[in-house]
């Protein structure tokens, strides 16, 4: 073993410095005698991969925006792009982060896809038209379904989905007061994504009526 | 109730603190290792693994938002051992990544458990450790018990082990005053990247240890709390003498109030010691150290503040405001609680074990994640281990801890994972 002998404590295995003061260690070192393991450093491959991409559309955006000032009579075309990058930027971060939970990943994706829809529409065209029309009610339609689905592929617990799917059906209704409040021009998705959910509530009720009773109670539990 | 509805239940009083408050920087994991004299078989412990699940149920749990608190959902998941592969004390509890709150690992003769902090304090997940290695010895030298099992002291049933001891000695009681916290002295300076933690732990004869400290007619727990107190007024520099050195110690309520529970049950105490007008002597040191315990560990006045925290939980009020906003409230008392406490020091005591096994056990481990000082300490046997964990790149408390011991003739081994940071 070896030994420090301004500490004056052993060492155990073959270290060179002492852990303490980081002076010479004397004596024969042993073998085989560590405790904690020397962890490959891991420059993880994705990330290496996501900072390339970064890199990649700030530069685009950058190029476009270089490009834009020097034509400025092609009116301001890279604000837009700016724009884009973030939004996708923003909706590729969320996946990310929520990656560990499908159901829940797929939930957060409809609310921000929703709220980027809708400031794209307002922004572009003044008030809100084609998101309200056709991309909530089918975001919300389809993220049920793509629930559904991969709850059964994935052979997913009721208590690991149950809630989103329940919001999501939730949420489904908002495209059918908007119908009802005459505020849409194109009936079909809104009224397909009020059918939707009111056949998931119907089956959830129906099927897993006390699964989604106690969960309520779970999640609200004072 | 139907066999896939899961069961679920509260978070007890202490835990409600860590969910909220855990980050990359201090994840709110410990870890417990035991030592054996032999290199570990993964698969044995694994077998060991799955037995010892059926005895702590609770452990299968994974912990779930409401709207208004956080939860512990039972689950079905099975734990894995794995060889060691991550950082001591790596966060374990994501929002966004459901899984079990523990994790069991092996490397060479170290059999390690880490913990997130909500299911378990020191002394619960000890239980676990200590099942765990019992079912691992038991099968890895079948040939040796034969004869028969040994007897293993542990003795709590499924509900005890997961009772939640706070409520159950919980009373409304009228509010005492407490004093207001002051700012304690901080360490600071350059830390290790990645939010990692180096760990320098002293293995030290217990029988030599004791001795010492009773020539200073104090218990061991008072002896050390002293010379680390100490050993942080070396360190200080002349301008910050001002500020008192404060140890938190994690006190085990359950050397109070019985119980069985292999959850939380713990408070703690806060020793302030201002250098600037108290005297840095031993002596003084441990006479106002044994006055604040003398002080501070009765059961009347731990029930106190027991009941103090227990009530804020129980206020109607506190209830109905959702856990967005509770989340960051928390987050904020315990940057507050943190700006008062230098370093914490935790001694977890005498881990016990079958006398058969002895043999084959080395020694036993605790540290834990923590974003400044962080001693903590177990015996079993002839071994007493001090661990310290700490974000900061310096060693100098940690030295001259250890040389005021050594200085005293007491012989020390360190163990460190300088190796893994790359030091």
């Amino acid at each position: 073993m070896k030994y420090c002998k301004k500490c004056r404590v052993s060492v155990p295995g073959d270290l060179h410095t002492c852990p303490l003061c980081q002076g010479d260690l004397s004596g024969p070192g042993e073998a085989g005698r560590t405790a904690f393991p020397v962890l490959p450093a891991s420059p993880s491959l994705h990330k290496g991969l996501l900072r390339l991409i970064g890199l990649g559309t700030i530069a685009a955006a950058a190029v476009c925006i270089a490009v834009n000032l020097s034509l400025p009579q092609s009116g301001w075309w890279s604000v837009f792009v700016v724009a884009g990058v973030i939004s996708f930027w923003l909706t590729f971060w969320m996946v990310v982060k929520k990656r560990g939970n499908i159901p829940k990943a797929i939930l957060w994706q409809v609310g921000l896809i929703s709220a980027l829809a809708l400031l794209w529409d307002w922004w572009t065209g003044g008030r809100l038209s084609w998101s309200v029309d056709f991309v909530i009610p089918l975001l919300l339609t389809g993220a049920m379904i793509a629930m559904a689905v991969i709850a059964r592929v994935m052979r997913l617990k009721i208590q690991d989905y149950i809630l989103y799917l329940m919001l999501d059906a939730i949420f489904g209704f908002i495209p059918f007061v908007l119908l009802l409040c005459g505020s849409l021009r194109v009936v079909y998705p809104s009224a397909a994504c009020v059918a939707v959910s009111i056949i998931s509530l119907a089956a959830l009720c129906l099927y897993e009526g006390k699964a989604m009773k106690n969960e309520i109670l779970r999640r609200l539990h004072l | 109730m139907s066999a896939s509805e899961p069961k679920w239940s509260r978070l007890d009083n202490a835990a409600k603190i860590f969910p909220s408050t855990s980050s990359k920087k201090d994840p709110k994991v410990f870890r417990f290792s035991c030592e054996l004299t032999e290199p570990v078989d993964g698969q044995t412990l694994q077998f060991a693994l799955d037995q010892t699940m059926e005895k702590f149920p609770f452990y299968r749990s994974v912990l779930k938002r409401g709207l208004f608190w956080y939860y512990f959902e039972n689950s079905t998941r099975r734990p894995v051992v794995q060889p060691e592969g991550l950082p001591p004390c790596a966060p374990i509890y994501s929002a966004d990544r459901k899984g079990l709150l523990f994790r069991v690992s092996f490397f060479e003769r170290r059999i390690n458990l880490e913990v997130y902090h909500a299911i378990a304090d020191g002394t619960g997940a000890l239980h676990f450790l200590r099942t765990l290695v019992y079912y691992y010895l038991l099968e890895r030298h079948k040939e040796d018990f034969s004869g028969g099992a040994p007897f293993f002291d542990y003795d709590a049933s499924h509900a005890q082990k997961q009772d939640d001891s706070f409520s159950r000695y919980y009373e409304k009681r009228p509010k005492a005053s407490k004093g207001k916290a002051v700012k304690a002295y901080h360490q600071y300076g350059e830390r290790w990247p990645d939010n990692r933690i180096a760990v320098l732990e002293g293995c030290m004869p217990v029988r030599s240890l004791l001795t010492l400290a009773h020539t200073h007619h104090a218990t061991l727990t008072e002896y050390l709390t002293a010379q680390l107190l100490l050993s942080i007024r070396e360190t200080m520099r002349l301008r910050e003498t001002g500020r008192p050195v404060v140890i938190t110690i994690p006190v085990n309520l359950r050397n109070y109030f019985p119980a069985g529970t292999a959850r939380n049950f713990f408070g703690i105490i806060n020793l302030g010691y201002d250098f600037s007008r108290q005297e840095d002597s031993i002596e003084s040191v441990i006479a106002f150290i044994k006055e604040q315990f003398q002080k501070e560990l009765t059961a009347e006045k731990l029930r106190e503040r027991m009941n103090e925290l227990s009530a804020l939980e129980h206020n109607l009020l506190t209830q109905l405001v959702p856990l967005i906003i509770k989340d960051p409230v928390l987050r904020l008392a315990n940057y507050l609680a943190e700006r008062g406490i230098t370093a914490a020091f935790s001694n977890v005591g005498k881990v016990a074990m079958p006398v058969e096994m002895a043999r084959y056990i080395d020694s036993f481990h605790v540290f834990t994640s923590t974003n400044r000082l962080q001693a903590c300490m177990c015996s079993f046997g002839e071994h007493c281990v001090i661990s310290f964990s700490s974000p900061f790149v310096s060693t100098d408390i940690q030295r001259a801890f250890f040389r005021r011991l050594t200085a005293e003739g007491i012989a020390v081994e360190v163990t460190s994972n300088q190796e893994q940071l790359g030091f």
